[in-house]
């Protein structure tokens, strides 16, 4: 296959890849809000998700390191909302900021004994910390609100109430695409580069000047202070938060689970933990009430994530672009060819929740 | 008064003298070359130069500061650029990401200024690609801006990987053995190359090359390095008509020459 073929001029390309990111956008924005209201809480879900799988982009995709306390430090900023928000009055994006700057000594704190250690050790270091703030700080009632958990309460700005699940699906949104554009500015600069050098070879990262273990601890702390921010928002998503989630074996579980969809998404692409969580989401709230599928769909779903790891390391944002760039090549037979992708997916789903209704 | 000093270098691996008593000094702008056979050391002291191993005794001075302690990141942003026997870029990159991953230590935007995209950030970002436009011309290696690593041939991963080190604007560089591996041709034009460079950066390197003609032609001053320890030292001239050299390294070159042929 030649090169040649792609004709567009790089201006151009930016042109139409920013169209086709708006149209998306677009559709992501309105297409919730005219389903319905439950449609609305599963796309805030899936944004509030988004955000928390952005950390993971930040520790795990960029710097190589797999950190398994995303839902530790969103821990932190679930009941960091409770508190200000509901029992003190504060606006969210002042919750959200004061979550963030509280996450920063514990990531401070665990970082600078994990970034000593790699690969399985660090995970294993960052499960055992994850454990341990569970069974400490999330066992304080007086953070936590102890079995009965703490109610949080959505935000109102000036004339807008945002307590409906469509207004807060859109606060989410206009979050989560706020992170993206703030990750993806990180990853064009000194400290981004430096992140991705260190995850392919840390040696010759640390003979260009790049300080390898600081790289490290600054991604766990800005990946500590983007999953608080999400809690934040899962707080208010949810409305009533307990401890149970934030403690082993939950908290494992759910790290686990959300590394999962991010692979799945996209590692090494901001956009990849929407992606992931879009697609994760909405299949299970299809096939949540076919449950005469529920064994074939785990099956199918099991060997759909070893396709991915195996043919997708990009995950889905690969599978996007390489679609993207076949469309450019061939509009008509490229076009063609995603609007079959996209038509079975959609005929599957939709026959599949029709049948289970 | 010289730019990269050391003083009395040991260092062993086990029962195996890696480094004997190792005194080598290099001036500013000056072109040093470094010969020995295979095992002879000098991977070995190009290790202990960029810090990634710590003799047992001795020290390394970079303009007469003792860095003998200093971590390899700090002795990059200090001056200290090299590059590998084995070739080490970042595979997933591009060779402009590459080149750009080198600039870190010219940088200086923090992370909250790249997320939000300030002007500090904005400025940075001019520089560095301004600079990799330059290198990239230097090199010569504008074609080959968009390719990764893996779809390069390795004659010309070598020279990007020196693209990579100058973008460091390295004080002293050093080279081990930048023309293995590399078309006869490309070898040829490494010398000009070099000089070039050294007239463009104003930096001093020191290099380890089995490419006799090539180091010979460029360096200013030789080493000869043999189990460890510095046999010889001066001109090249005088250095290929030692006669420890002739025996330990010039001798064994020839040999493998003829059975070769």
């Amino acid at each position: 296959m030649s090169t040649k073929v792609i004709t567009l001029t790089p201006t151009t390309q930016h042109a139409r890849r920013g169209t086709a990111l708006a149209v998306a956008l677009a559709a992501a924005a309105v297409g919730p809000l005219l389903l319905s209201d439950f449609a609305s809480f599963i796309g805030a879900r899936i944004a509030v998700t988004a955000i928390i799988g952005l950390s993971v982009i930040v520790v795990t995709g960029y710097t190589g390191q797999l950190s398994l306390m995303p839902y530790t430090f969103a821990g932190i900023g679930v009941f960091v909302a409770a508190h200000t928000i509901t029992g003190w009055g504060w606006p969210f994006w002042f919750a959200a900021a004061f979550a963030a700057a509280l996450s920063v000594p514990l990531s401070l704190l665990v970082g600078l004994v994990a970034v000593r250690l790699r690969g399985f050790y660090f995970a294993i270091a960052t499960l055992t910390f994850a454990s341990a703030v569970g069974a400490t700080l999330f066992e304080w009632d007086a953070f936590t609100g102890g079995q009965k958990g703490l109610p949080v309460s959505r935000p109102v700005i000036g004339p807008i109430d945002f307590a409906g699940d469509r207004a807060y699906y859109l606060l989410c949104l206009v979050t989560v695409l706020l992170l993206v554009w703030m990750v993806m500015g990180l990853q064009d600069s000194r400290i981004g580069r430096a992140m991705t050098a260190v995850r392919e070879n840390e040696t010759a990262a640390a003979t260009l000047g790049i300080n390898v273990m600081k790289t490290k601890l600054v991604a766990f702390m800005v990946s500590g202070m983007i999953a608080a921010i999400g809690g934040v928002f899962h707080g208010m998503l949810l409305q009533h938060v307990t401890r149970t989630p934030y403690q082993t074996p939950f908290v494992e579980a759910v790290g686990v689970t959300l590394v999962i969809l991010v692979v799945v998404g996209g590692m090494r692409s901001p956009w990849g933990p929407f992606i992931g969580a879009a697609i994760i989401y909405v299949q299970l709230e299809v096939f949540r009430t076919a449950l005469f599928l529920q064994y074939f769909i785990a099956a199918v779903t099991a060997v759909a994530f070893v396709v991915v790891l195996l043919r997708l390391p990009d995950g889905l944002v690969g599978l996007i672009k390489h679609e993207a760039a076949a469309v450019r090549r061939a509009p008509l037979r490229g076009g063609v060819r995603v609007a079959l992708i996209i038509a079975v997916n959609v005929v599957v789903l939709y026959g599949i929740w029709r049948l289970s209704r | 008064m010289s730019l990269l000093r050391t003083e009395g270098l040991d260092l062993r691996f086990g029962g195996v003298v890696a480094l004997d008593d190792v005194s080598i000094s290099i001036d500013e702008g000056e072109i040093v070359g470094l010969l020995g056979p295979n095992g002879a050391g000098k991977s070995t002291l190009f290790n202990v130069l960029s810090g990634l191993l710590a003799p047992a005794s001795g020290s390394v001075l970079l303009s007469e500061r003792d860095i003998s302690r200093a971590l390899p990141y700090e002795r990059a942003l200090a001056g200290l650029g090299r590059t590998f026997q084995h070739i080490k870029l970042f595979p997933g990159h591009t060779v402009e990401e590459n080149l750009l991953i080198a600039q870190h230590r010219h940088l200086r935007s923090s992370v909250l200024a790249a997320m939000l995209r300030l002007p500090s950030w904005r400025r940075d970002e001019a520089e560095a690609r301004d600079r990799v436009d330059a290198v990239l011309e230097l090199i010569d290696l504008e074609r080959y801006r968009h390719h990764r690593p893996g779809e390069l041939s390795y004659g010309t991963l070598r020279f990007v990987e020196l693209a990579v080190v100058l973008s460091l604007q390295p004080r002293v560089l050093l080279l081990d053995e930048p023309a293995s591996g590399i078309a006869q041709r490309e070898a040829e034009a490494l010398g000009p190359l070099l000089r070039e460079i050294r007239d463009v950066l104003g930096c001093a390197i020191f290099l380890i090359e089995h490419d006799m003609p090539l180091l010979l032609s460029v360096s200013e001053r030789v080493y000869a390095l043999d189990f460890g320890k510095v046999i010889a030292h001066g001109t090249p001239e005088e250095v290929t008509a030692d006669d420890h050299v002739l025996s330990s390294y010039l001798g064994r070159t020839r040999r493998t020459d003829v059975a070769a042929n």
